[in-house]
């Protein structure tokens, strides 16, 4: 073979092969399969307005139901409170509905309380021993701790409550807004005020995890939104400052790590540089001379550098914070967890209102509203509502609960109902409800799932689930307007199950202590019928099922927000006096060898752990450590290469109350001598999703110390952390490396 | 015939011209043992495919049993899901590619050494050829099933194949995927064609020495196609031999090009380069040569062929082997050179990444181009099976681990840094690529039985042709009979 | 003025596009878990998320910068880009994956045979393949979205911007004798969002919200340099 013959036969042979492939080449190749474009034939379905009850803030929500299924939940855009937004755990309420392990039968305990067995029993038998033990509670021996104080089955077993001679009603639930209550009690601004984000150019949050959990995410998401970009010529400003980055904080523009319990002084820090600023720039005319005086003199000692010392933020940063405050007006403090929660909290609170105050004043100069005016008959109305429930407003206090806890405890108690709550699970271990339950006569539970609680109670009673009940909720939350959310089925029940408040209606007029009310609905229905000349939006010609039927097709009643201008001080009322402006030093829990501030918290997934059965929230990655399915402790990486900790390490926290045990996640996140540890996790019984899984934060939680007004100061606890020598494997979506490249690979 | 004196002159003459023909440099036969007569050389080459001793079956049959245990593997994967592997997110290709590139890399032995040796006319290649292509037709066979293994719905792979359909869909023929079908599917045919052209006259010489009775009489005289040894026969098997080795030369490049293209066609950091075609090929030769080596030297070694599949060819085999070394390594080091140069900060964290994770395995591979031509540079290196075997099968070793290192790596840490993970092969996945490995052997196994490993005909044709005569610029073919013993 | 388009004709009615204002997103994730309840993407539960096979078609993808306490971070949403470019087309084997003429990238789930080359070339590795059955445990399946098919193990899925949702707006314009209008359509990420940080819309109308704002300064591409055109146009945030 030589050359001239392999090429001439390699050609012949390549020439062969071309011809072969070409002529006819396909004009078009259309894929004759039928795309999903043209294939899909979307079904309509019904929307069907109610109230999401997956937290207490109350947001609006209209529920997609094709063939009598719920399959969708989506935001009422009309609501005042989300605006048609909903948050993850209000999606997930679908699979609360169609839960696998949905309770559906009455249950009765048999064994001793704490083994959880227990048997089915019929309605019947289930409203019979209730109706018994109704009777034979005596005077101040009953008890009733709700998840939630402003809704009907509240509203029916306060009623029900009170004819047995009792008026032990505790609200569980520590997003409680009473810190607010206490720290504006004094300064005459509305009771509870609203922090108008939206409309604000600057906004301070100190420790106030305000998108996360607290009093309505989704709304102060709305919030932020608007002031960022929702007004064609300004972007609002974000400020953060507290002792960790949180998923709230994580959006600010600019971040301040605050020393944990200052933030009071912080407040006051701030307000002095700006009173100081306000003097320099001939600022707060409004105001009486001599007063401005007097709180200069009573802060005076809150200098930046002073400021500096106590809070470990640069005295130069503290000025620079209040200079932005000043220059972007309307600016609005928010204080939240880090404030209250702490030995110093009350004062902290009311710090954080004066500098509010001074805000809202220098605002109010400026022809600049930051707080929406609540018309007085409106302010009435909310009053009346609330009266209507029924529940008394010293019941949503941490106190109360407290106090139901501690009575109960003494075995003086004959009758406790629990509602939607859980509180041997959602309490300090400290406080030792367990115990408390099993001193109680008769424990009756109403619930959805099987949970920690159920553990020590003699009937369970299954609750339908919100989306398939009649009822209705004053919201309790401020903002800005009264709000009154009707809850009706949007699917039908399944045969044999009831609605809970209606089960104890029976049992209680069969006990003598009927409180003439027939169901649920009826009551919604009486509320329409006593508020409706009131609400405004409904228009008087209707008769009264047309009106019931506007008022499901709107999905309640709100008020209308108005914005004005007004002078910060309203005439006459009390301005906080000087010897109020004192935040003394944070102490805490725990001696010596308690060497990290523990800084426990909810997730925007996970809340206080009435959710934690929920798959889909138990995969959705937390936004922060983008960890799914545990729990963890977050440790600043320099003191986790300290201590030879790794991810995934098994830490165990130990405060002065009790101990924990989790996998470490080096979190950059936090200070090198503070831990975290999410609330959520760490169920003794709550099904498949949440069984024994991860840590329960609040063992480590105590009352420490008490005399904070009954606010608990949970962040002022510090523990120990130490190495268990074992390992688990903590699954976090994010890569640790990767997390730190995007923001250069995709230019962000 | 002749005298012993006439016989020793005629040897001393055939001597003189041999070294002649050396001087002028011409390949002179001297590989083939001129002085074996036919009847022991057919002694020698038959004695593997019709003895069989009770090794070979312990043999078979523990490859067959791993054969079966990877059958049941995939199997349990069918069933279960693709989830049985380690495989997730963003590494969608592991193992299985890794492996059916190299097994495709492996398919290029009898390439080299069949077709392009044939067409250059080297003697030395005649022992070797039947060895060479079997082990491409097998690799194929191998390599062809990965990516049926490795694909999500395997009761619907169809769907590639452009069958006609009533709803006239056609295959996307913009797919690399898709030019793979085909290439490897030409490719397998071709060098199933090649290695029957290439076996008709030995089946022919088994079929007439097949000893009465046995089993194999029946399908060697079908397969042997009548094959008479006439002129005009070989006159057709000659020519069929160059087209088809010609064919098969032109293909092959192309088929391991285009299983490149898998890679080099795509947008992916470390894939998306260019040299991918000539270096796979060339990686695929290198690799192929190197399992060529290995079979012939366990050839000799199990079946006594000393002296068919001599030293010699195994010493010209390694100086291809160390040729193709110096090749890949200059391909490696381009591409790492371009790659460095260009800093694409995506490209730098994957090789980050790589060095920390991978390290022992790019020593591996990496001291392996260095011994392998430092090491076959020295003579003694080159004449010593014993260091042949275990420089081949270093080869082979980091020739696979490069086919991982370039799937692997890059689909842990891709563009997107927040999808960094790692992977690595799980328990079922290395079951099958064993099993895969164990198939190739045991097939080839199975064939020794079946078909004669040496190519008896062109290993007779060397002892005929003892001397090609340089005259001026023409070869003068040498027919002469070099005596007898 | 008319936004440019790669691959979708400039005379055609539709091309849709996304906008993420990375300003207003606070990474809350009620988007991602919007996307499961809508598209029936199944839960794989613990072990395998320890695997990474999460089947979300979103994700809020969380990156720092620096150290404590100066820290940058950044939540970006992250779905299929609905290339014009797309790299996963033409290298699937079988046109499972291919460009509708409204700019989409869809995927045609009983056409996939699962070689996943497409997952490979996606350079946001935002595709996901069903490693298994996955399976809805009842009464769950009670509350799948009957538009949507539930995938079969073996066929690669990914975000289409709810293509569903795209079909009943257009479905309910032909029926009004009218084209489809801006806000008409809503993915179920962007309804739920409670900072309304996502729009959507037509950016062949001029009128429309995200032409209006896919021309501002802020605008951003992601991997713009691998030539893709996506059809998501990021915000970029800070002031």
């Amino acid at each position: 073979m030589d050359r001239r013959k392999f090429l001439k036969i390699g050609g012949t042979v390549a020439a062969t092969g071309l011809v072969g492939s070409c002529g006819q080449i396909a004009q078009k190749v259309i894929p004759f399969a039928i795309p999903p474009d043209e294939g899909i034939n979307p079904v309509e379905g019904w929307f069907y307005n109610t109230a999401c009850r997956m937290c207490d803030s109350g947001c609006g929500i209209m529920v997609r139901v094709v063939e009598g299924r719920a399959k969708k939940v989506e935001g009422n855009p009309d609501h005042p409170i989300n605006k048609g937004g909903v948050c993850a755990r209000g999606q997930a309420a679908v699979q609360q509905l169609y839960h696998p392990e949905r309770l559906m039968t009455p249950m009765r305990r048999e064994g001793a309380k704490g083994t959880g067995n227990l048997v089915p029993i019929t309605w019947e038998e289930a409203i019979s021993m209730i109706s018994e033990n109704m009777k034979n509670a005596k005077e101040d021996s009953s008890f009733i701790i709700a998840g939630d104080g402003s809704d009907m089955t509240a509203a029916i077993t306060a009623r029900i409550l009170k004819n047995m001679g009792s008026d032990n009603f505790a609200v569980s639930g520590f997003d409680s807004r009473e810190k607010f209550i206490e720290a504006t009690s004094s300064t005459g601004t509305p009771k509870v005020p609203y922090y108008d984000i939206a409309n604000a150019s600057a906004v301070l949050l100190l420790g106030a995890d305000i998108f996360e959990g607290g009093a309505s995410p989704v709304h102060y998401g709305w919030a932020f939104g608007q002031m960022r970009r929702g007004n064609k010529t300004k972007r609002g400003q974000l400020f953060y400052a507290g002792p960790r980055l949180s998923m709230t904080a994580a959006s600010a523009d600019h971040f301040f790590a605050v020393k944990q319990g200052t933030l009071g002084q912080f407040a006051l820090g701030i307000a002095n540089e700006i009173l100081h600023i306000a003097e320099e720039e001939h600022l707060l005319k409004n105001l009486p001379a001599t007063k401005v005086e007097e709180w200069r003199h009573a802060i005076g000692g809150y200098t930046p550098e002073e400021t500096s010392i106590r809070t470990t933020v640069p005295a130069d940063k503290v000025k620079h914070l209040a200079m932005e405050l000043v220059e972007h007006l309307p600016a609005v403090v928010v204080p939240g967890d880090d404030v209250a929660l702490h030995t110093n909290g009350l004062e902290s609170l009311k710090a954080v209102e004066f500098l509010n105050s001074i805000l809202r004043e220098l605002a109010a100069e400026k022809g600049l509203s930051s707080v929406p005016v609540l018309p007085k008959e409106n302010k009435e109305l909310y009053r009346a509502m609330n009266e209507f429930i029924g529940v008394p407003e010293k019941a949503k206090k941490y106190s109360a609960l407290k106090g139901v806890i501690g009575k109960a405890a003494t075995g003086s108690q004959r009758f406790g109902l629990i509602l939607h709550s859980n509180p041997v699970y959602a309490t300090p271990k400290a406080l030792k409800a367990a115990d408390a339950l099993t001193k109680v006569k008769f424990v009756a539970q109403v619930t959805n799932f099987l949970d920690d609680t159920s553990l020590y109670a003699d009937v369970v009673l299954p609750d339908l689930h919100f989306l398939e009940s009649w009822s209705a909720q004053v919201v309790d939350f401020p903002h800005g307007v009264p709000v009154f959310n009707t809850i009706q089925p949007v699917v039908n029940a399944a045969p044999g199950t009831m609605q809970a408040g209606d089960a104890l209606l029976k049992a209680a007029s069969m006990a003598g202590l009927g409180v003439g009310i027939a169901n649920q609905e009826v009551m919604v229905k009486n509320m329409l019928i006593q508020f409706r000349s009131k609400w405004n939006g409904i228009p008087a010609g209707l008769n009264e099922k047309q009106a019931w039927e506007a008022l499901l097709q709107k999905g309640g009643w709100w008020a209308d927000i108005h914005h004005k201008a007004e002078k910060a001080i309203s005439e006459g009322s009390a301005w906080v006096t000087s010897d109020q402006l004192k935040v003394g030093d944070p102490a805490f829990a725990g001696g010596n060898d308690f060497t990290f501030y523990l800084h426990p918290y909810s997730t925007v997934n996970m809340g206080d752990g009435n959710v934690s059965n929920l798959s889909w929230l138990q995969e959705m990655p937390e936004p922060m450590t983008t960890v799914s399915w545990g729990s963890w402790v977050e440790i600043n990486p320099k003191t986790a290469k300290g201590m030879g900790v790794a991810n995934g390490d098994m830490l165990k926290v130990e405060s002065p109350f009790g101990s924990v045990e989790a996998p470490a996640l080096v979190y950059p996140g936090i200070g090198p001598e503070t831990v975290a540890v999410p609330f959520g996790y760490g169920h003794v019984s709550f099904g498949k999703n949440a069984t024994a899984r991860g840590a329960n934060a609040m063992d480590l939680l105590g009352d420490f110390p008490n005399g904070n007004g009954g606010l608990p100061a949970w962040r002022a606890i510090r523990v120990k952390v130490t190495k268990t020598g074992t390992k688990k494997d903590i699954i976090r979506e994010a890569n640790p490396k990767g997390e730190y490249e995007g923001t250069e690979i995709f230019q962000l | 015939m002749g005298s012993h004196s006439e016989k020793h002159i005629l040897t001393t003459k055939f001597q003189t011209l041999q070294n002649e023909g050396k001087a002028h440099g011409i390949n002179a036969g001297s590989d083939v043992d001129l002085h074996m007569s036919d009847e022991i050389l057919n002694e020698k080459s038959l004695r593997p495919m019709f003895r069989t001793t009770k090794a070979w079956f312990v043999y078979t049959l523990a490859l067959s049993s791993l054969v079966a245990w990877a059958v049941a593997c995939w199997g349990y994967q069918i069933w279960n899901g693709m989830g049985v592997t380690n495989l997730k997110h963003p590494v969608f290709w592991g193992m299985y590619i890794a492996t059916f590139v190299f097994w495709v890399g492996v398919s290029h032995s009898g390439t080299m050494v069949s077709s392009i040796l044939r067409l250059v006319s080297a003697n030395w290649r005649r022992p070797i050829l039947r060895g060479a292509e079997a082990m491409t037709t097998f690799s194929l066979l191998v390599a062809g099933m990965f990516p049926l293994i490795h694909v999500g719905r395997l009761w619907r792979v169809y769907y590639m194949f452009p069958l006609p359909n009533q709803r006239e869909l056609w295959p996307n023929l913009r797919s690399p995927l898709a030019w793979d079908m085909t290439a490897i599917t030409v490719y397998l045919t071709a060098s199933s064609l090649f290695l029957f052209v290439g076996l008709l006259p030995d089946i022919a010489v088994a079929r007439d020495l097949c000893p009465k009775g046995n089993w194999r009489s029946l399908y060697l005289k079908i397969l042997a196609l009548g094959w008479r040894g006439t002129h005009r026969q070989w006159m057709i098997y000659e020519k069929a031999s160059i087209y088809l080795a010609i064919f098969v030369l032109m293909i092959a490049p192309s088929v391991h090009t285009i299983v490149s293209w898998d890679f080099a066609m795509s947008i992916t950091p470390v894939w998306h380069t260019t040299i991918f075609g000539p270096y796979f090929v060339v990686g695929a030769i290198y690799s192929g040569v190197a399992g060529v080596i290995t079979l012939m030297i366990l050839l000799r070694w199990v079946f006594k062929l000393d002296d068919v599949i001599k030293l010699v060819h195994l010493t010209n085999l390694s100086k291809m082997l160390l040729l193709m070394s110096i090749i890949w390594t200059y391909f490696y080091f381009t591409d790492y050179l371009v790659t460095w140069y260009g800093n694409n900060p995506v490209e730098m964290n994957v090789w980050e990444w790589q060095t920390e994770r991978f390290s022992l395995q790019l020593i591996v591979m990496l001291g392996c181009s260095v011994a392998t031509i430092g090491l076959l540079s020295w003579d003694w290196v080159r004449k010593s099976p014993g260091m042949l075997l275990f420089i081949t099968i270093w080869v082979n070793t980091a020739m696979y681990l490069e086919r991982y290192l370039i799937v692997v790596p890059v689909l842990t840490h891709r563009d997107n840094p927040y999808t960094w993970t790692d992977y690595w092969p799980s328990f079922i996945e290395t079951s099958i690529a064993v099993g895969a490995a164990a198939y190739f052997l045991m097939l080839y196994a199975i064939f020794i039985k079946l078909m004669p490993i040496v190519t008896i005909a062109d290993v007779k044709e060397g002892k005929i042709i003892t001397g090609d005569i340089a005259i001026g610029n023409t070869n003068i073919r040498a027919y002469g009979d070099p005596g007898e013993h | 003025m008319v936004s440019w388009s790669f691959n979708t004709k400039h005379d055609n009615d539709y091309k849709w596009a996304l906008v993420i204002d990375l300003d207003r997103c606070n990474g809350c994730g009620a988007c991602t878990v919007s996307c499961q309840a809508e598209n029936n993407v199944a839960v794989v539960g613990e072990e395998l998320a320890l695997q990474k096979r999460v089947m979300s078609w979103l994700r809020i993808e969380r990156y720092f910068e620096g150290e404590w306490p100066n820290i940058r971070t950044v939540f970006l949403p992250m779905m299929c880009q609905q290339c014009e470019n797309a790299p996963c087309e033409p290298v699937c084997p079988v046109f499972a994956t291919y460009h509708n003429p409204e700019g989409l990238n869809a995927m045609i789930y009983n056409r996939c045979i699962g070689t996943r080359f497409c997952g490979n070339n996606c350079p946001y590795s935002v595709r996901k393949f069903n490693w298994f059955d996955y399976g809805f445990e009842s009464p769950l399946n009670e509350q799948l979205n009957p538009d949507v098919s539930v995938r079969d193990a073996g066929v690669m899925e990914k975000c289409s911007f709810c293509m569903q949702r795209i079909r009943r707006g257009k479905d309910r314009a032909k029926d009004e004798g009218r084209k489809v209008q801006d806000g008409d359509i809503m993915p179920a990420c962007g309804q739920t969002c409670p900072t309304n940080a996502i729009t959507f819309g037509n950016m062949h109308d001029p009128e429309s919200e995200v032409a209006k704002l896919i021309e501002t300064k802020r605008r951003h591409r992601l991997l713009e340099e691998h030539g893709t055109h996506p059809s998501v146009y990021y915000l970029k945030g800070g002031a």
